[in-house]
């Protein structure tokens, strides 16, 4: 079986190259006969790659040890949804799936775009299939996911225990599509800038496909935090019962995703004023070279170990890569330099485009100190030779005011008209946002909350939370006294009209949501570790809790110990926080933690066995984290917004003459 | 900020006029004002947060020049056998890396795939030869593929 899967790589190696050198050709002296093999050349190589990908499928659900890659990430045991895991579980697995992703997303958008978009599309070929050539060269000869093993074994070692979760199922390959999306708009940029067509042309491709690695990422990261937080129980730190912890692995994931967001927000100054033409293209350069450099720093360890840079067989080819993507893209963007020269001034200070260009500012700096902080060890290794490290209060010290500063410009931006608002109308629409934020901080003020940090971040969601009602509140407004509708079929109506405009708004919406759930857990978490002995009472914050005992008992391969517990105070519950010893794995448990939503607080209770003895006495971590659940229906509304703004338009048709085809909707985008 | 009322408004480019900044310009020193801002914060948060992060040999060798480390991160294999935890929920134990080993005191919150034979990295001061830990780190398991190996030898 192996053999289909090596030959299978080989071919799309082959036909990678070939597509490479035919878009080349096409695109130098246009020649229909040779794009169109090109084309169809790539549909073959995700044809083939399609195939690699499901032989290797084939070969852990068989359970075929003679392929190391299955011997090493499967075994006899592991539930079935679990050997599927397994297909992204391992290093050569992983980026046999990103190679897979690509060659499915490359065809998919040059077939959709192939003659709407007939000039750029030999050099979106040529792009794609040069990101195609190195992943596979790294696949054939660096880390081929068919080696063979020189005996067949028995059985396979197993997929560690920690990945062994239905997390597994969702959060890699989200993270994987996400980083390989950005290649789609990313070839369309590079498209533009060798034809010189630097127009609008590329835009709404770029922003299409742009939006959808947004989405995808995004979901990865949500899933990720989801899964750290419910399953795993750590993040950077183990037992740290959070969703982020500024872990580098993190930070990568997160880096190409602030830039896309930058990128998303700064295209529609182009679209509407034919500004930032230089800027757009930089984002969509840094957004693809952070998804291969995040590639890379999962894939390498180069963070992860004290020294350890030579360790990892893919690392110097990815850095290697990186190198030649940045400095070809650097090139074409000097070369194009007199043509990218802004057209357009900024009429003022108060106007929507100003206000991207600060979001991007905003955007691109924690970007920045966030990458700077992940580097860091390398950086001061490299110029002082010595290895300095940063860890999680220096991303929040940081990050923290930064995000507030665009959480503002998050609110007064929408209220901003393009070129340019006359200040007193500005002051005028944000008084009433600002007034509610005081009477919400005022309100959390009586209640005892004295912090001003978490005052003044409550305020900021307040504030921009009455900005974006009153956008919909003015929009459908104006809709019912036009069109004599319900409040409900206005607000649907409205944001159908302009999707763009208010699917942004209502991801604003979610993100503000998230907000207020970072502020409660950041600011207001409790925790605190007990040893405890069978009947001995412990308590945190208004929770007493009783230990019962420890117990033991097997499920098939696992071995479970777990400490009974009963919540006294404030209600009554029985939990159950237990270790998962899988064999093969006794080194590495995994936790079953109890997490309790506890309603009227809008907390979550959340305690996990961290070790027992021999005399019967436990040691259990209790964590009182308020407001986490509103992290989950933030991301969930900001992903929902997402996908509303970024749904395809309909393909125009005719209106039919009794509607009106005004719908009295003020602005634009 | 504002054109005068009732003033009638040319080429944009017009406004720059003595006196009177460009709404460019104006734009750029607030965007100047956010990057050195940015700038700002790296920067005091840097030097306030920055641990030394070095092998085990390289800080005995360090602290025997220096006598104690502070603020240090050191990565290393928990040794069979060491692990002893005391009725409070502290935590001792020994790590060992390239051949050279140092005693740990930890007590906090100990990550939940901790004992012996895993890697782990500890912040904190190395002082009179014990390291004394305030957090405790264990590697995450994208990363565990790299260190199977090392962890059966």
């Amino acid at each position: 079986m192996s053999e289909f899967g090596h030959l299978a790589l080989l071919f799309a190696l082959g036909l990678a190259i070939y597509n490479l050198i035919a878009a080349l050709g096409a695109g130098r002296r246009f020649s229909a006969p040779l794009l169109t093999s090109a084309r169809n050349g790539l549909l073959g190589v995700a044809v083939l790659m399609t195939g690699a990908l499901t032989t290797l499928l084939l070969a852990l659900l068989t359970h075929d040890f003679s392929i190391r890659y299955v011997a090493e990430n499967s075994s006899l045991e592991m539930p079935r949804l679990f050997v599927f895991t397994a297909l992204w579980g391992g290093q050569a697995g992983s980026l046999l799936f990103w190679a897979w992703m690509l060659s499915v997303l490359g065809a998919l958008a040059v077939w959709l775009h192939f003659y709407g978009e007939v000039r750029l599309i030999p050099w979106v070929i040529a792009v794609i299939s040069g990101i195609q050539v190195f992943f596979l060269l790294v696949l054939n000869f660096l880390t081929n996911p068919f080696e063979k093993l020189p005996v067949i074994l028995p059985n396979g070692r197993g997929l560690n225990p920690l990945l062994q979760d239905p997390g597994m199922l969702f959060h890699p390959p989200l993270l994987l599509s996400g980083y390989v999306s950005w290649s789609v708009p990313f070839a369309f940029a590079m498209a533009a800038l060798i034809t010189g067509r630097l127009g609008r042309e590329w835009l709404p491709v770029a922003r299409a496909w742009a939006m959808l690695a947004w989405l995808i990422q995004g979901a990865g990261l949500v899933v990720g935090g989801w899964w750290a937080y419910h399953v795993l129980g750590w993040g950077h730190v183990l037992g740290w019962g959070g969703y982020w912890g500024w872990d580098p692995v993190e930070n990568v994931a997160l880096l190409p995703w602030l830039v896309g967001t930058a990128f998303i927000h700064s295209l529609m100054v182009q679209e509407r004023r034919g500004m930032l033409k230089l800027w757009n293209f930089g984002l969509i350069i840094a957004a693809f070279n952070l998804s291969i450099f995040g590639t890379f720093i999962v894939r390498s360890g180069v963070l992860t170990s004290v020294h350890s840079f030579a360790q990892s067989s893919v690392g110097p080819a990815f850095f290697t890569f990186l190198g030649i993507s940045l400095a070809a893209s650097a090139a074409l963007v000097i070369y194009r330099l007199p043509v990218l020269r802004a057209q357009g001034d900024f009429e003022s200070l108060l106007s929507r485009e100003a206000a991207f260009l600060l979001n991007n500012l905003l955007l691109v700096g924690i970007a920045f100190a966030t990458l700077w902080g992940t580097v860091f060890p390398l950086l001061s290794e490299a110029v002082r030779g010595e290895k300095l490290t940063v860890g999680p209060p220096f991303y929040n010290q940081v990050n923290g005011p930064l995000l507030l500063a665009l959480m503002l410009l998050m609110g007064v931006g929408p209220l901003l008209g393009w070129r340019k608002t006359g200040l007193k109308v500005l002051l005028g629409d944000l008084l009433g946002p600002a007034l509610f934020g005081l009477v919400v901080v005022a309100g959390l003020y009586g209640a005892g909350i004295r912090l001003v940090e978490a005052l003044l971040g409550f305020w900021a969601v307040a504030f921009v939370a009455g900005t974006v009602f009153l956008e919909f509140y003015r929009a459908v407004r104006v809709r019912r006294r036009a069109m004599a509708e319900g409040v409900l079929t206005a607000l649907f109506r409205v944001i159908g009209r302009n999707r763009r405009r208010y699917g942004g708004y209502i991801v604003h919406l979610g993100i503000l949501i998230m907000a207020v759930g970072v502020i409660g857990s950041n600011f207001f978490k409790l925790e605190r570790e007990f040893t405890v002995r069978p009947g001995e009472t412990f308590s945190l914050g208004r929770y007493t809790l009783r230990f019962e005992q420890v117990g033991e008992w097997t499920d098939p391969g696992v071995r479970n110990v777990g400490a009974a517990i009963t919540v006294l105070e404030p209600f009554e519950r029985q939990l159950l926080p237990y270790r998962k010893f899988y064999r093969n794995w006794e080194q590495t448990p995994a936790s079953h933690i109890e997490i309790v939503t506890v309603v009227p607080w809008l907390e979550d209770l959340y305690v996990f066995l961290t070790g027992w003895s021999a005399d019967g006495s436990a040691t259990v971590h209790v964590f009182v984290n308020p407001l986490v659940p509103f992290v989950w229906l933030g991301a969930a509304v900001a992903l929902f917004g997402g996908v509303v703004a970024a749904w395809p338009a309909r393909q125009a048709r005719p209106v039919p003459a009794a509607v009106p085809a005004r719908g009295g909707v003020a602005g634009g985008d | 900020m504002e054109a005068p009322a009732g003033s009638v408004r040319p080429l944009p480019d017009a406004e720059a006029g003595p006196g009177r900044l460009s709404p460019n310009l104006k734009l750029y020193a607030v965007g100047g004002v956010i990057l050195l801002s940015v700038a700002y914060l790296v920067y005091i948060n840097l030097g306030s947060t920055v641990a030394y992060y070095l092998t085990v040999p390289e800080l005995l060798r360090r602290a025997e020049a220096a006598g104690a480390v502070d603020r240090v991160r050191v990565a290393g294999w928990v040794v069979d056998g060491t692990v002893e935890r005391s009725a409070g929920g502290g935590l001792k134990f020994v790590i060992e890396e390239e051949g050279a080993r140092i005693p740990v005191v930890y007590r906090g919150v100990v990550p939940d795939i901790f004992g012996p034979g895993i890697q782990v990295v500890v912040e904190g001061d190395f002082r009179d030869g014990t390291f004394q830990a305030k957090t405790l780190l264990a590697k995450c398991p994208s990363k565990f593929e790299s260190q199977l190996p090392a962890q059966q030898n």
